[in-house]
């Protein structure tokens, strides 16, 4: 095949070529796909590393399980559902170990996309895994509860409790940023 | 609360750098993918050599085994010495016709309890 061929291609082609073992239609849907998934689990965890790893491990169950795929125009949706089922797992191990540290709120460094991230990160990384999980698909994702408890298998009213519990322990922890959007308000 | 998202939230939200895209990452995932590919093979050719192994290892006794069986299983319960009347209960008058009656009695007894 053409180097550019699968570059080009739709991705429910390169996802019907990737489920019939094509080695390099699968490295197209990494590349296209690793950003978005990456940042899902940065959101979910506040840690850069942790959050590849666990995109490597979403990737690798792709591969294995992407034969069962039935819609291949769904792929989106159904690496989501691997990515969040990766980080529920993972929660269900790691949470004890969760929030730690950073209890005592975050101090704001600077006012741009990078510390944004970072500090978010430093916040999220508070919260217990489910409820990080639903504020990201919430605020990251954009979902509604409904769809929140559809994909993760939650109770819609545990959702709902996730995410309100989950925004005012980050309206908390981010406290500094409230205050300098105030005081930008104000000005 | 509805689907209402916290404003300043949101807004920090939109703001955040997203994971650059990584070249590396991609080289890893494959990488893990062609490793994996490589142990399952390797774990495979170890299966079939192990069954080789038994197999070489067990060919006579598992054929003592199965001759020892098949001579029991045949043996007469009872011994008729009338030539056509041998023939006629050969089926049940063996211990492998009385496992198989005893097996159908245990068969219609439990198709029976839940019915």
């Amino acid at each position: 095949m053409p180097a550019g061929y699968y570059a080009e291609g739709p991705e429910a082609l390169v996802v019907s070529l990737a489920s019939k073992g094509d080695r390099d239609a699968f490295a197209e849907l990494v590349r296209r796909r690793q950003s978005w998934i990456r940042t899902l689990m940065l959101r979910c965890s506040g840690d850069a590393h942790l959050a590849d790893d666990l995109s490597q491990q979403v990737f690798m169950q792709a591969w294995r399980k992407i034969r069962q795929i039935k819609e291949v125009d769904k792929f989106g949706s159904w690496l989501k559902q691997l990515a969040i089922n990766e980080w529920l797992q993972h929660a269900r191990k790691n949470d004890a170990l969760r929030g730690a540290e950073g209890e005592e709120g975050i101090t704001m460094s600077q006012h741009d996309k990078t510390s944004i991230a970072m500090d978010l990160g430093n916040a999220m990384a508070v919260l217990p895994g489910p409820v990080s999980l639903c504020i990201a698909l919430s605020y990251h994702e954009r979902m509604t509860h409904d769809e929140i408890a559809e994909l993760t298998g939650m109770q819609l009213g545990t959702v709902k409790s996730h995410v309100r519990r989950g925004s005012k322990r980050l309206r908390e922890l981010l406290s500094a940023y409230d205050e300098t959007t105030e005081l930008e308000d104000a000005s | 609360m509805n689907n209402d998202r916290d404003p300043l939230l949101e807004s920090l939200f939109a703001q955040a750098e997203s994971a650059p895209a990584n070249d590396k990452f991609i080289a890893e995932v494959m990488a893990n993918i062609d490793k994996r590919h490589r142990n399952v093979f390797i774990g495979r050719i170890a299966i079939v050599a192990l069954l080789v192994m038994f197999e070489l290892m067990m060919a006579s006794p598992m054929q003592n085994f199965v001759g020892t069986i098949a001579e029991v299983m045949s043996t007469a319960l009872v011994e008729v010495t009338n030539e056509w009347l041998s023939v006629a209960v050969a089926p049940v008058n063996s211990v492998a016709g009385l496992m198989g009656l005893l097996l159908l009695g245990l068969h219609t007894l439990f198709r029976r309890m839940h019915r």
